[in-house]
Parts: structure tokens; C-alpha cells; sequence
């Protein structure tokens, strides 16, 4: 909820034009980032990122499961977003369940592949146990604990961060001659499995305010957009996917030099990103 | 909760009166601080079915029962669960459709008492274990919101409860899972094996500490708080509700929960009597039902005197009742003489006089009455009483 | 399942039977609202956030306009408990705890010196490990403290079991769910009254005191810990109010350093002269903590940025 002034509106858009915002950033330039890893110790991998004020919540469970009849050889991933109430008194009720619902689809279309689960940022055939019969249904929930701009890409972050931090205990499966039985399976409590997440990609949002445009816009300055671009980069610089957002129509010439934008951007990011993750890793260990 | 501007609200003097009065130690109906309204039990046709009267309360409540599977954490118990219905004719704030707050707040206070302190044995609710278990399910009606709706609603719960009857199965079959639910008319229903009676107490928090028990709907629209302890007659504290509200001294409550078990002693053997007395008229009744000649008889003597006296007032009542001992012996006689058309075409006749009749037929219809002398004069009874008609 | 070691007399993790969970509170975690506090009792952590004293959004839920609305929703994370399954928001239990927890901070909130206003109690829980609904209104009451809206007493809550024919205090998820009986009491704390007491499973009547009397003292326990936690902050506040202060200087873990990293000195500073304009907020009774020089937020008031240009 974002109640501006004619004044204050005229400021934040002044303020961009002259690459000097409100709050002293750079048009290319991401808020303060900062990352917590574990903070969720019943789940097998969990981070709390905030960028700015906005803050997210990402878990990550691991569940045995069956794989599905077309795809015996592949785990299952799902996302779900949930925007608390305490980020914004909108999201009370039932307030939430639109912005929740974009929020999910739009991670989900970046983050779990085609139908087939080709091009996933995790490589599904690692989540299988045994083929056809078990396998690791991985939850991935993402709670907005603090709203203030930019959540789809803090939501990514903060999943790619709990995706590092995920353990997946090492299952050792009981050799059963018999195919038809249900193999037996013994999840052990010490050994875990990391993920490579290094293909995980980040999403970097863009934000058409007046002729120019911004990453890592706080709830202010997305008032006053025209309309908005959501990049997801992963490390080799390879884009794996694209939303438009915002009803003003883009030069298709823009939205090439956009994603070239977003790719520049998105490298240094994810370096800090990384860093972040070292960081918090380094302090979780040490507690 | 959008129906919420809706609720009553007491203007200033109201709250005024209702406040000084009860400094003074007088509620506005006259009663004690801690004395209960008036309360009626009453109970429906069928088993399991009761209505509650506290004072200006009025609660139904309906208990059914039906096979389900058990949940996997409790395969060998069965399932209780309350359902509760506040309709908008009870209390304009009640919201039509949805279960506001005060709906769900009641209803789990309500299964809170019952269910986790095990009140209702669960366990001979089971079947077969794993499969089948009875899954009873109460339903609590408002009817009028005239204050204490969760005392009112929890006897209700436990009147309907305690007269429940559920069918007789037994397991069978090669494998031992069949389940065989026996008519009520072939084997008599069981009833529930109930452990205990945890009643709910109502107290309400005026400031400067005043404490009154059972409030009406007034007094709930001034009270500062509100708790309901739910105990039973022998002593134990099986739930106690009190939702934030007006701050008590832990002495107070303790005072309050032993006041209750005075209250809850007394509801017990209220409930107990009532439920004794359905019982046994419901006994009665079938003891009557039984030899079925018995009334038969005297009616028919009835008729056969009244036919004497040829009364033309008496007449159209004697008619009735002759009709409806008509259809037994229709189905005799067509069984034996097929070929008279005469009887025939007055079964016809008859039959349809008697759907006229069928109100007050009922029950006679249900016994055979044996052949007698009135055979023989019906069919002039049938032709006068249709020349009567037309 | 023995629930106390009847040798050691010690529980399953490892605390004895009138002992509490680790206790953690940290004011000002959700950086936009007007107040908001983390509260942990060992794995089970909330967060609160409270919005208001603002205007009442739908003027058919004020009852009554010569106090303010308080409302609440109770809400917990997808992840938060062990199994994890997706639930429909507002079931039974949730809005009987968003009700519960509602009329308890109303018990504390000076609803009449806010006419016509209306204040938002959000509590979201991140991990449930048992005695939720005592986090949560520990939680609210280091929020609406942090909001600076007039309370006439702090207060906390905690529960109380009875096992192993041992009253417990703070039970955990596995105690809570043994099927023992499970005594939730809200206190306030100065006025030494119970304003919430939810109990169910069948307890005699003298057990019944004993075990509600370790929760009164587990309350009391806790009272003092957040009287703690509001005496930092307030401490951390009035250097932060400071504009000479040198702001970038690393704060304790029970500051709200969040908001403070992006503001300039000069918002700061009128932010602190705003807080004179205003007046004074009236606090009845003992709790003098509660006057917080932080009652506004910088976010709240963006009209600095006309000031600057």
C-alpha cells in the first residue's frame, strides 16, 4: 500500500532520470543483501534473505515419494509461495492468494523445466531413489516475511540459497531380487547428499520508470512503473526465462538491451550471492 | 464477522443499570449471582435427538452415526465430531452460511470437553480395526441466542448423546471383514458407553469483580470476560475456556472452578433424570405395542355397540374405523373368492376411502384384526357412507 | 513413551520438569510494519506485526467507535510444522487461536484512548514445536510495545502440562501431543491476574492448580525477560535518537538496525523532531516502558523527502 504525494511521485522519478535514488542507489544498483542459512532446522535446507526491507523465508523438505508413471527415472519438485500478513495487512485472509499464485507460477516456469522436467534448474534424475518405485518429492516454500518491493527476485535468491544449504540424507536401498515388492529402504540420520546448484539460475526484475529503468525496485518506486521485465540467469550467462510484466508496450530493441542488462547484472549478483552463501554457511557452522 | 454491527449492544444506561445492579448483588431477572436459569430438557421422536431450554436459550442438538474408516493414527477408535449450526433467526449477528468466530469458538470448546477428556468411549465405537469404526457426528442448532449458548449447546450435546442408539453389527464373512449392520427392528440398537459427563459452567467478568454464572444475552453484552470451565460430578477439570477478556485472580478461578462443580453436579442428575425418564416411556411404548389384540378388541366391541345403537352423529366415526380394519381382510377374501366381481369392485372403493382415513389408520393398520361378524355388513356400511358423502 | 525419566527425573530433551525452553525475543524484524518482534521459545519461533493505530478500513467492523479495533490473524508457515501438508488458510483451529489471541491483547490494549482507530495484530508462525499461542502473544506484546500503541500491562503467556504424573512447564510438540493434559495461561503480568486459561484432558482439581500455578510462574519467567528485551531496545533507541550519533556503528542483536541502514541523519533527525510535535502518549499504570521515542517510522512519513528536495 503505497500512498504517494504528486511531490513525492515527481521526486522518485526525478531521482531515476538523474541515476540518483531516493534512497541513494544507483539505477543498476541491488539494495543491501543479506543471507541466513539454517534458520528452519526441521527442514532439510532453509534461508532467510533480505534485500532491503523486503524479506523471504525459503525452505526446502524432502519427502519419499513414487516418481510418476510418465517419468519413472525423475524426482518431483514443487514451489509454493505463501505472503504473510505481517509484510503488508492486505495479505490478510484470503488477500494473498493472487499474489502468492503469480508468485509460485512465476518461479515454477523458471525454476522446474519444460513438462518433461528437461532444463530444471536441479537435475531431477538426482532425486531418484529407485527407479519407477522411490523417490525424493522435494517442497519448496517461500514465505514473505516482509514486503517491500522486489520479491520475485528475493524469492529466487533466497531459494537458490536454500537449495545450497539443502542436505538430502543418503538412503541405502536394500537389494530385493523380487521387482514387485516395495524395495526397503533405510534413510540414514548422519549422511547427506548436496545438491549442485550451481545451474540454479537468479531472476533480475527491471523496472520501467519513465524512459529509464531499474533493477531491485523497493515498493515506491514500483508504484511508479510502466511496466517491468523479470530476467532469470544462470551462471554460464544463459537465460532461462522471461516475464513481461506492466501493461506499457516495449521496443522490442529495449527489452534486447534489458536482458543484456540483466545478464551483466545478474553475474555480479550471483558472485555476491555466492560470497553470501560462504558467508553464512561459515557462521552457521561456527554456532 | 461482517454480521458483527448486527449484535445488540447495550446503550449507556443499559450497561449502567446492568452493572450497578449486580453491585448490589442483583442480576436484572432476579436471579442469584450464581444460580442457573430455568432448564428443559426435552427430546425428539427418535433416539438421539434432544432440545434444551435454558432460560430464553434454545439448542438442538441430533446425534448421528455412520461406518467410516478410522484414522491411520487410531485405527481401533472410532470418531466423534461436533458440528454446530447458528442461524440468522437465532441472533441477527449470526452470518448465514459461513461458521463465524462464536460458531467455531463453541464448537470447539464443546469437543475439547468431550472428546479429550475421553467422556465418550471411542474404543467400543470400533469394528473392525482399521476398516470400520462408527464416526458419530453431533449437530448443534441455535435457535435462540438468549445468552450461554455453550452451556446450553454442551447439555444439548450430551442429552442427544446419552439417548443415541446406534445399530447392532456384527463381523462375519469367509475372510472375517464383513460387516453386517442389523436392522433396529431385528436386533435393538446399542447406545454409547458414556464414561463420564463433563458439563459446562459459564462465568462472566464484570469489572470490579463482580462474577455471575449462566449470563443472559444482556449481560453478555457488558461483561468484560468470560470463561467456561467444563467439569464433571466427580470432581476432574476436563476443559476450560478463557479466551483473554477481563483479568482474574488465580484464586478466583480456582473459587470459580469449584462453584462449577456444584452447578456441574446438579446439571448431571438433571440430564440423567430426563434422559431416565425418555428411556423408560420409550420402554413403555414397545411394552404396549406387543400384544396388539388387546387394544383391538375393546374397539371393536366399541363398534359393534355403537352399530346397535344406529346414532347418526356416531355414525361417520364408526365408519372410519371400520374402514380401517378393512384392507387385511380385502386381501382375504380376494385370495379366496377371485372370481366375485361384487367384492371386487367394494375393494376398490374401500381402498380409496381408507387414503382418506389413512391419517388415523396408522397404527391399526399395522395389526391384523381377525375375521369377524362385521364382514359380513361392511359392504352396506360402504354404500351408506358413500350415499352419506354424496 | 516415558516423558520423564523416572531416574534423572529429567524430560526428553533434556530439561527438568519445571525448567523453560531457551528464550529469545528481538524487536523489530519486519522492517515496514509499525511494530513487529521475533519471539522464539526453543525450536518454536513466531514472528509478530502490528499495523495501526491507523484508520478503520471496513467501518462495518467497528462495534463500538469510542475504542479501537483490534484485530488478529494467526497464520502458520507451510514449513512450519514436521509433516508437511498444505492446509486451508483459516481453519477451525486457526481462527479459534487468531480469537483467542485477539481478545487477549485487547485485555492489555488501552482500546479507549484510540477512538475510531484500528490496530492490526498479524502473527505468522516459522516453526511450531509446541505452545504456539504463547509465542505469538509474547510476540504481540513485544510488537505492540515496539508500535508504541498504550498497554496498561504487560502480557505474556505459557503452558503447563501434566505427565508422568509431573506437572511439566513449556511443553514441547512431543509432550503437547502425548494426550496429557495442557494448561495454556496468559497473564498480565503486573496486576498478577490470568486473563487466558485454556485447558482440556480430564485433571483433578488440586492437580489441576498445581499445574496451573507453574504456568503463572513460567508467565512471570517470561515477563521479566521481555521487560528485558523492551529495556534494550529502548536503551539502543535513545542512542539511535541521537543525530550526532554515529549510526553505522554495529548494534546488538536487539536493536532494529533493518530500518536504520538506509536512513540519513537528517531524517533521523526530524523524524525525532516529528516525535515532539506529536503528544505525549498517555501510559496508565506502572509500565513506564512502554513510552518508546520510536512511534513512527521514517517509511510511515515519507514527506522527509519533500523536506530534502
Amino acid at each position: 500500500m503505497v500512498g504517494l504525494s504528486e511531490g513525492e511521485k515527481h521526486f522518485i522519478r526525478g531521482g531515476i532520470t538523474q541515476d540518483l535514488r531516493t534512497d541513494g542507489r544507483k539505477r543498476l544498483q541491488f539494495r543491501a543483501l543479506s543471507v541466513q542459512t539454517g534458520v528452519i532446522p526441521q527442514a532439510n535446507g532453509s534461508a532467510r534473505v533480505r534485500l532491503g526491507a523486503t524479506e523471504i523465508i525459503a525452505s526446502v523438505k524432502a519427502e519419499l515419494g513414487k516418481p510418476s508413471i510418465l517419468h519413472p527415472d525423475k524426482g518431483k519438485v514443487s514451489i509454493f509461495v505463501d505472503c504473510s500478513p505481517t509484510a503488508e495487512p492486505m495479505f490478510e485472509g484470503r488477500g494473498s492468494e493472487e499474489l502468492s499464485a503469480e508468485l509460485s507460477v512465476s518461479l515454477q516456469r523458471c525454476l522446474l523445466g519444460g513438462k518433461s522436467g528437461a532444463g530444471a534448474a536441479i537435475d531431477l534424475s538426482s532425486l531418484i531413489v529407485v527407479e519407477g518405485k522411490v523417490c525424493w518429492d522435494l517442497y519448496i516454500d517461500g514465505l514473505v516475511v516482509s514486503s517491500d518491493g522486489n520479491l520475485l527476485d528475493a524469492l529466487a535468491a533466497a531459494i537458490k540459497v536454500a537449495l545450497s544449504d539443502t542436505g538430502i540424507p543418503k538412503v541405502n536401498v536394500s537389494v530385493n531380487a523380487a521387482s514387485d515388492e516395495e524395495p526397503e529402504v533405510d534413510v540414514s540420520d548422519e549422511e547427506f547428499l548436496q545438491f549442485d546448484t550451481s545451474s540454479v539460475p537468479v531472476i533480475i526484475t527491471l523496472t520501467k520508470v519513465g524512459r529509464h529503468y531499474i533493477v531491485d525496485a523497493n515498493s515506491e518506486e514500483e508504484s511508479q512503473m510502466s511496466s517491468a521485465v523479470s530476467v532469470s540467469v544462470n551462471r554460464h550467462g544463459q537465460i532461462c526465462g522471461l516475464t513481461k510484466r506492466g501493461g506499457a508496450g516495449l521496443d522490442p530493441s529495449v527489452i534486447f538491451d534489458m536482458i543484456s542488462v540483466a545478464k551483466h547484472v545478474s553475474q555480479q549478483f550471483i558472485s555476491l550471492l555466492d560470497s553470501e552463501i560462504a558467508a553464512a554457511e561459515a557462521e552457521e557452522a561456527e554456532c | 464477522m461482517a454480521m458483527e454491527h448486527l449484535r445488540w449492544r447495550p446503550t449507556v444506561n443499559e450497561r449502567d443499570f446492568i452493572e450497578r445492579a449486580l453491585q448490589s448483588d442483583l442480576r436484572v431477572d432476579g436471579r442469584h449471582s450464581f444460580d442457573f436459569r430455568k432448564l428443559k430438557i426435552t427430546f425428539g421422536r427418535e433416539d438421539g435427538s434432544s432440545e434444551v431450554q435454558l432460560g430464553e436459550t434454545h439448542v438442538m442438538g441430533y446425534v448421528t452415526a455412520q461406518l467410516v474408516q478410522p484414522y491411520r493414527d487410531r485405527p481401533n477408535e472410532g470418531t466423534l465430531a461436533i458440528f454446530t449450526e447458528f442461524s440468522p433467526m437465532a441472533d441477527p449477528a449470526f452470518e448465514p452460511g459461513r461458521p463465524g468466530e462464536s460458531a467455531i469458538e463453541l464448537g470447539r470448546v464443546i469437543d475439547r470437553g468431550l472428546r479429550e477428556s475421553r467422556a465418550v468411549d471411542m474404543e467400543s465405537l470400533c469394528v473392525v480395526a482399521g476398516k470400520h469404526v462408527w464416526s458419530v457426528r453431533v449437530d448443534l442448532h441455535i435457535l435462540d441466542n438468549g445468552g450461554n449458548l455453550i452451556d446450553a449447546a454442551n447439555i444439548a450435546a450430551l442429552a442427544a448423546l446419552s439417548t443415541f442408539r446406534r445399530p447392532e453389527c456384527t463381523v462375519g464373512g469367509d475372510d472375517g471383514q464383513q460387516v453386517t449392520v442389523h436392522d433396529p427392528e431385528v436386533r435393538d440398537p446399542l447406545p454409547l458407553t458414556i464414561h463420564h459427563m463433563p458439563i459446562a459452567v459459564t462465568f462472566a467478568y464484570f469489572g470490579e469483580g463482580n462474577i455471575v454464572v449462566d449470563p443472559t444475552y444482556k449481560e453478555e453484552a457488558v461483561m468484560g470476560g468470560r470463561m467456561t470451565a467444563t467439569v464433571n460430578s466427580n470432581g476432574d477439570v476436563c476443559a476450560i475456556q478463557k479466551a483473554g477478556g477481563e483479568g482474574v485472580m488465580s484464586s478466583v478461578i480456582m473459587q470459580c472452578l469449584r462453584i462449577a462443580l456444584v452447578k456441574a453436579a446438579d446439571i448431571t442428575s438433571k440430564i440423567k433424570k430426563a434422559v431416565d425418564s425418555y428411556t423408560t416411556e420409550k420402554a413403555l411404548k414397545k411394552v404396549k405395542r406387543l400384544p396388539t389384540s388387546v387394544p383391538q378388541k375393546i374397539s371393536v366391541t366399541d363398534v359393534i355397540m355403537e352399530d346397535k345403537g344406529d346414532g347418526e352423529l356416531e355414525k361417520q366415526t364408526v365408519d372410519v374405523q371400520q374402514i380401517s380394519k378393512d384392507p387385511p381382510t380385502i386381501v382375504k377374501v380376494s385370495s379366496h373368492e377371485d372370481a366375485q366381481p361384487m367384492t371386487e369392485s367394494s375393494n376398490a372403493e374401500v381402498n380409496t376411502s381408507s387414503a382418506v382415513a389413512a391419517g388415523e389408520s396408522d397404527e391399526s393398520q399395522e395389526i391384523g384384526s381377525p375375521k369377524s361378524l362385521k364382514d359380513a355388513i361392511k359392504p352396506k356400511h360402504k354404500r351408506k357412507k358413500k350415499s352419506d358423502k354424496s | 513413551m516415558e516423558y520423564v525419566n523416572p531416574l534423572t527425573g529429567f524430560r526428553v530433551d533434556g530439561r527438568r520438569p519445571n525448567e523453560m525452553r531457551q528464550l529469545k525475543g528481538e524487536v523489530g524484524v519486519v522492517a515496514r510494519a509499525d511494530g513487529s518482534a521475533l519471539f522464539e521459545m526453543g525450536n518454536t519461533r513466531v514472528i509478530a506485526a502490528v499495523y495501526g493505530p491507523r484508520e478503520v478500513q471496513n467501518k462495518g467492523q467497528q462495534v463500538n467507535s469510542n475504542e479501537a479495533l483490534v484485530r488478529c490473524e494467526y497464520r502458520m508457515a507451510e514449513f512450519s510444522t514436521g509433516d508437511r501438508r498444505r492446509k486451508p488458510k483459516g481453519d477451525r483451529r486457526s481462527t479459534e487461536i487468531s480469537l483467542v489471541i485477539r481478545q487477549t491483547m485487547e485485555a492489555s490494549i488501552l482500546t479507549h484512548l484510540m477512538p475510531r482507530s484500528q490496530i492490526d495484530i498479524y502473527v505468522q508462525v516459522l516453526q511450531a514445536d509446541g505452545g504456539t499461542r504463547s509465542a505469538c502473544i509474547n510476540a504481540a506484546t513485544l510488537a505492540l510495545a515496539d508500535a508504541g500503541i498504550p498497554m496498561r500491562d504487560i502480557v505474556t503467556s505459557c503452558s503447563a502440562g501434566y505427565l508422568c504424573s509431573t506437572p511439566l512447564l513449556d511443553l514441547n510438540y512431543l509432550e503437547d501431543s502425548a494426550g496429557g493434559s495442557d494448561v495454556t495461561v496468559g497473564i498480565l503480568a503486573k496486576m498478577d491476574k490470568v486473563t487466558l486459561l485454556q485447558m482440556d484432558a480430564k485433571l483433578p482439581m488440586d492437580t489441576f492448580e498445581n499445574v496451573m500455578g507453574l504456568a503463572i510462574e513460567g508467565c512471570k519467567a517470561i515477563a521479566s525477560y521481555i521487560q528485558e528485551c523492551m529495556q534494550i531496545n529502548d536503551l539502543n533507541l535513545s542512542k539511535i535518537a541521537v543525530p550526532t550519533m554515529d549510526i553505522t556503528q554495529p548494534l546488538k542483536s536487539l536493536t532494529c538496525c533493518g530500518w536504520m541502514a538506509f536512513v540519513h541523519c537528517i531524517a533521523v533527525h526530524r523524524n525525532f523532531l516529528g516525535l515532539l510535535e506529536r503528544p505525549m502518549e498517555y501510559v496508565e499504570g506502572p509500565v513506564g516502558l512502554l513510552l518508546s521515542p520510536k512511534s513512527r517510522r521514517p517509511q510511515n512519513s515519507p514527506s522527509h523527502f519533500v523536506g530534502i528536495w
